[in-house]
């Protein structure tokens, strides 16, 4: 993918990420980050099932920041 | 991108065919001049045929010969293609790459499919300062997408099936869909969208384990109800790719039937043919039976008294002759006996032994008996022949008089008249059955009755497939409803059941990064869809010369619509391009929408365009080649492949745009070379002529009418 079209990707994820409603507001700079991440390695997986288990793997880890996030609002509570 | 050069060897009459392409930015075309049946297609489908393998190929020349058809049966022989081509990496500089694809043939017979594949490879090298080092070859997919295939590399026909051509609407839509999206690189945005919804499910599942109760078992319904969903969809769209493959296929083969059929329609010359045989067999029976005509004239008595009338009348004359000499009639022996005995004359006289007067007599009477005793069996027979002549003749004259007063003569000449008449009928229709058979012969027979039997055999398993298709849509229809109420309950239960709070979280975040990335493919897809077709208005618009503005004019500018399809709008209405614009506005709608595309995707894959120009004259002409020619910021390179007459009145624009020219021409054209070259078989080479200028190899005995100079080798 031609830097020009990988920027044009990433600006039309933002867009959509800062449009919809999403369920974590918080986290749009994580959720643009991995999703693009998510995109551009489409193809380094050969198989369907590496290529979930890389989705699934980010998905984890932005669920562990929302629980990180909680736990430290709760402590500072 | 830039193709650097090209090496081939073998591949077809390119026995050994090497190309550099222009790099530079301020001229960025490449001009390959060659005459028909000179190599510009077989360096198209090399080219394909190195990047794609055996899918690079128009699908009716898969699985055949590579080599050229002289090449030795037997004798198994290497074809190759080597690429040399440069991209730029994501940090912007220069990578070159070499692609070497060689496989080995054995021809085993005399047609295009008798042949025998050996081994082969495809590698991919990275070319450094310090040599060249293998990659992966799954690279080439990157760079070069199969889908593609129609946008890289393609001809003046084969650049409408964007728009036009014998192939559904639903293929053609899906050519520009298919090339919206891979040349946006939308295939992984929508890949990862699919994955994330996939994921999104997964997680669902793990929550509603952890939940248990009614949520489980709603999740399990509604997770039965995707799957149903999916399969129907998958059933679908396997269906719509089998009838799109179908309809291409049929395409392809009718065309190739069309062309056989432009030798002449075979089943009107066998009728032809049927018509001239039967007309033949009356006019051999017609003649065979004038011939019996004459024969029996020939056999009459009328044709035998004709024959020897002469020698009957010479005969007759002698018989005159003979008749004044007494020697016919005959005298009777016996008259003249009994006179000498009875001693009396038939004149009265005495014929007595006295007195002596009447002695003389008597004497002379016994010699003429002795005369006539000599020669009495001669005497006979002539006054018998005399008779008959002469009672024949006298018949024969009598029969003259009372016949028909058309003689032999007439007779005979009437019926060699007829006869010299059938036999000119019967060379004449020899001629047309001869010259049918020609006709016949240059037509495949068994090619076009194959041909017929698989477009039949394909239309019915077309038939087929639309009925698949109805029923799998209505099918595929129902089960969305049932997912979509599976998901409804599932929501329901969802809210009554208690929540696992990790599994929650983790499909909450799955569906969103889902929703973000579908979106965000519906954005692009509308968003470049609608940049595209700005362009391709633009660009068509100036090429066809049209004014938006202008009252009486026919075009106003391009759209493409929901489904993918291109349309061209009028005043009041908007055109079919398959039905309602001639040739050349379908060529510069087609290459409009191909630049467009390219120059919005931020594309700089060489575009290789075989004959664009045929039927494209005047301003048209010289307006596309500026419009396809032009530098501009993507820095991507044009390779046009033409003919001298597609380059006339161009001359100059090429000059300015092109960075590299060369010459293809073939040996096999001698009648048109000036200097016919010597070659044990027919050959595919090259020089560096100019599209102004020509050679000993490529000079043409009409270059002077295109203004092409002749320069030696050396001045080259």
């Amino acid at each position: 993918m031609t830097v020009e079209r990988k920027s044009a990707l990433v600006e039309a994820l933002a867009d959509q990420a800062s449009n919809l409603a999403l369920r974590f507001p918080g986290y749009q700079e994580q959720v643009l980050e991995r999703l693009t991440r998510i995109v551009m390695n489409q193809d380094s997986y050969a198989a369907e099932t590496a290529r979930r288990k890389a989705i699934s793997d980010e998905v984890s880890a932005l669920a562990d920041l929302v629980i990180l996030d909680k736990g430290a609002e709760g402590a500072g509570a | 991108m830039k193709i650097r050069s090209v090496g081939i060897q073998n591949f077809k009459l390119m026995r050994d065919v090497k190309l550099d392409f222009s790099l530079d930015p301020a001229h960025p075309l490449t001009v390959i001049r060659a005459e028909n049946g000179n190599g510009k297609t077989t360096l198209l489908h090399a080219l394909s045929w190195a990047l794609y393998g055996d899918k690079g190929l128009p699908a009716e020349a898969r699985n055949m010969r590579l080599l050229d058809s002289s090449t030795e049966v037997g004798k198994p022989e290497r074809v190759q293609v080597r690429i040399d081509f440069e991209n730029k990496d994501s940090q912007g500089l220069t990578v070159r790459y070499r692609l070497i694809r060689t496989l080995e043939q054995t021809l085993t017979g005399p047609d295009p499919q008798d042949v025998k594949d050996g081994p082969g490879s495809v590698l991919l090298y990275r070319i450094t300062d310090s040599g060249e080092d293998e990659v992966e070859v799954s690279l080439i997919r990157k760079l070069f997408p199969e889908r593609l295939l129609r946008v890289f590399f393609t001809d003046g026909d084969g650049v409408q099936a964007f728009i036009s051509g014998s192939e559904a609407a639903v293929t053609r839509q899906k050519e520009v869909h298919n090339a919206i999206n891979a040349l946006l690189g939308l295939d992984e945005l929508r890949a990862a969208a699919a994955n994330i919804k996939e994921v999104a499910s997964s997680k669902r599942r793990d929550a509603a384990a952890a939940a248990g109760g009614s949520r489980k078992a709603a999740e399990e319904v509604l997770a039965a109800r995707e799957t149903e969903e999916r399969e129907a969809g998958e059933r679908l769209a396997e269906c719509e790719e089998r009838l799109a493959n179908m309809t291409v296929q049929k395409s392809a083969w009718n065309k190739e039937l069309d062309e056989l059929r432009g030798k002449g329609d075979l089943d009107e010359i066998q009728a032809r043919l049927a018509t001239v045989r039967a007309e033949l067999t009356v006019l051999d029976a017609e003649q065979k039976s004038v011939l019996k005509d004459i024969r029996t004239l020939f056999e009459s008595e009328t044709f035998s008294w004709k024959a020897m009338e002469p020698v009957l009348l010479q005969g007759l004359t002698c018989f005159e002759t003979l008749v004044d000499q007494g020697v016919v009639p005959g005298i009777s022996i016996e008259v003249l006996r009994d006179r000498v005995n009875d001693g009396v004359c038939i004149c009265g006289e005495s014929l007595a032994e006295h007195p002596a007067e009447a002695s003389v007599r008597r004497n002379h009477v016994i010699s003429v008996i002795e005369e006539n005793l000599s020669r009495s069996l001669e005497s006979q027979a002539l006054t018998e022949l005399w008779h008959r002549a002469r009672t024949s003749w006298d018949n024969e004259s009598a029969r003259r008089v009372e016949e028909s007063p058309e003689n032999f003569d007439d007779r005979r000449q009437a019926l060699m008249d007829r006869y010299t008449g059938k036999t000119d009928q019967i060379r004449a229709k020899r001629a047309e059955e001869s010259e049918l058979d020609q006709q016949r012969t240059a037509i495949d027979e068994v090619r076009v009755d194959r041909l017929r039997n698989q477009i039949d055999g394909v239309e019915k398993k077309i038939n087929d497939a639309n009925s698949e298709r109805g029923g799998l849509k209505v099918y595929f229809d129902a089960a969305v409803l049932a997912r979509e109420s599976a998901r409804a309950a599932f929501e329901k239960a969802e809210k009554e059941a208690g929540k696992s709070e990790r599994a929650e979280l983790e499909r909450l975040i799955a569906e969103d990064l889902h929703e973000v990335a579908s979106s965000a493919l519906k954005a692009m897809e509308t968003e470049y869809v609608s940049k595209v077709a700005e362009k391709t208005s633009q660009m068509f618009l100036y090429i066809v010369g049209a004014d938006p503005e202008y009252e009486a004019g026919v075009f106003t500018g391009v759209t493409i619509n929901d489904n993918f399809d291109i349309k061209v709008n009028s005043r009041d209405a908007s055109l079919d391009p398959a039905f309602e614009l001639n040739g050349a506005s379908k060529r510069a709608l087609t290459l409009s929408f191909i630049w467009s595309l390219m120059e919005v995707a931020g594309s700089q894959e060489p575009r290789v365009i075989d004959t664009p120009l045929g039927m494209i004259a005047g301003g048209v002409r010289e307006r596309m080649v500026k419009a396809i020619t032009s530098p501009n910021n993507l820095d991507s390179q044009t390779v046009l492949l033409l003919t001298r007459s597609e380059i006339r009145d161009i001359e100059d624009l090429l000059t300015e745009r092109a960075g590299e020219y060369w010459t293809l021409t073939c040996s096999k054209d001698v009648k048109d070379l000036v200097h016919p070259w010597g070659a044990d078989r027919a050959e595919v080479r090259v020089c560096g002529c100019t599209h102004r200028q020509s050679c000993e190899l490529c000079a043409r005995k009409y270059d002077a009418q295109h203004g092409v100079m002749f320069q030696t080798r050396g001045d080259i």
